[in-house]
């Protein structure tokens, strides 16, 4: 396309199909060069081919993706390696995009970072925060999914449900975290920076207003862990995100330890296996891996390195949140954020 | 109140400046040409499990109700060995698909 007015162009995205739903910032050549050089990338520099489909994506086309999700270029320094993340072999972003399980690419934003970038951690924290790094950011890793996983390529995105996430979906850690950061779970050094991504369902709320001892908050997270419809009971191998608030944090830290909190979830989040059976939850032939055992209480997990605790929302609402990874996403990837 | 719409366009601007070309953001398959053979050479279905839950079961129900109905089914069901890892993950059972000359019903998916 070219010439026209602004508002033709952003018409345009959508007769082309160059949307998530929403209008969408025109990838014009200049802001798209522009983005280009703030990622560092050579606009025909192939990023990665896309398992399943072979697709290739070009850094050119990445870009365009930032702009048309409202980025600035100042956020560079963390789409790069967002992008380097969303295109692991381990987030299996063909998966992503064929499972009935409706999941969203889910980032997790900690360290310095966050108050380098103005990531907004306080209120409305998993809901995008009304804040534009965290609603473009959110919506990039998305249009990733969208255009590499199903759009661009064979396949055709078979969510069952879905979920507002799918739209954007980013948590910044707040920088007043009472546990060691968050991407220390990955295994990164806890001075630096970090962004993180798994596949997820939508955000389960927890309210617990009341309970000033920690057994109380984790006994009330634990239960909406292990409701008779969590995902993944019988796979055995999907990850769980707590978002633990601040005033939960506070009461929580002051007995456990963030691995004694995975720990404490992982005991209790159970529910008897016989009544899963009997509900439907459980094959009629289970295989071994997973770890059927009929009279026994079953967790949705395999082990606790599967639950995953960050600390975001506001303070003054004593409320947590549970966000459901899908089945297959059995890991956080994390990768580091090169300083200014 | 009237709202002020007098904002610049930015595509008030010279075309020559960037303003003028949009950069498509989609990827495309990079695929070679291939070939599908819809008509099996054989008259007989084989079937495939994909290791779903109770998978197994809605695919021997199918074979069974295929051979009520007078369809020639092959006894054995090919198993996909990882069910979660896409098939081209698995290149001893896709290149058995590949050859395979009977009307291949690639089974459930959940």
């Amino acid at each position: 396309m070219s010439g026209g007015s602004l508002v033709d162009a952003i018409e345009h995205c959508f007769e082309v199909g160059w949307s998530d739903g929403l209008p969408v910032v025109p990838p014009y050549r200049v802001l798209v060069d522009r983005m280009l050089d703030a990622l560092h990338w050579d606009g025909e520099e192939v990023l990665t081919s896309i398992a399943g489909q072979d697709t290739e994506v070009c850094a050119e086309q990445v870009a365009a993706m930032a702009v048309m999700a409202g980025c600035r270029p100042e956020y560079g320094r963390v789409l790069r390696p967002l992008t380097e993340a969303v295109f692991d072999e381990r987030l299996n972003l063909a998966g992503v995009e064929v499972t009935t399980g409706g999941v969203a690419v889910l980032v997790v934003v900690s360290g310095p970072v966050v108050t380098e970038v103005g990531f907004a951690y306080g209120g409305n924290s998993v809901g995008g925060a009304n804040s534009r790094p965290n609603a473009t950011v959110g919506r990039f890793a998305q249009m990733l999914r969208y255009f590499c996983g199903s759009q661009g390529g064979a396949m055709r995105a078979n969510g069952t449900m879905g979920h507002p996430g799918r739209i954007s979906f980013l948590i910044a850690e707040r920088p007043d975290t009472h546990f060691p950061p968050f991407h220390a779970q990955s295994g990164l050094p806890a001075e630096v920076s970090a962004v993180s991504v798994c596949s997820a369902e939508g955000p389960n709320s927890v309210n617990n207003h009341y309970s000033f001892e920690a057994e109380g908050i984790l006994d009330t997270i634990a239960d909406c862990l292990a409701h008779a419809g969590s995902t993944s009971y019988y796979w055995h191998h999907g990850l769980y995100l707590v978002v633990l608030g601040p005033d939960h944090a506070e009461t929580v830290s002051r007995r456990f330890s963030r691995d004694q909190v995975r720990e404490y979830l992982f005991e209790h989040a159970r529910r008897p296996t016989d009544e899963l059976a009997r509900l439907g939850r459980i094959p009629e032939n289970p295989r071994a891996e997973s770890k059927v055992v009929r009279g026994a209480m079953r967790s949705p997990v395999d082990n606790p390195g599967l639950l995953y605790v960050v600390e975001g929302g506001a303070a003054g609402g004593r409320f947590s949140a549970v966000v459901p990874g899908w089945v297959g996403s059995h890991e956080f990837i994390s990768r580091r954020i090169a300083d200014t | 109140m009237i709202a002020d719409t007098s904002m610049e366009d930015p595509m008030d601007r010279a075309a020559d400046d960037g303003y003028a070309e949009l950069v498509s953001p989609m990827p495309r398959a990079r695929s070679g040409r291939y070939s599908i053979n819809v008509r099996p050479q054989l008259r007989e279905v084989v079937l495939v499990d994909n290791d779903k839950p109770n998978s197994i079961n809605i695919i021997r129900a199918t074979q069974a109700e295929l051979r009520r109905r007078g369809i020639a089914v092959r006894d054995e069901i090919i198993v996909r060995p990882v069910g979660r890892d896409p098939i081209d993950k698995q290149p001893q059972l896709f290149g058995q698909l590949s050859r395979e000359r009977a009307l291949v019903l690639d089974g459930v998916n959940d």
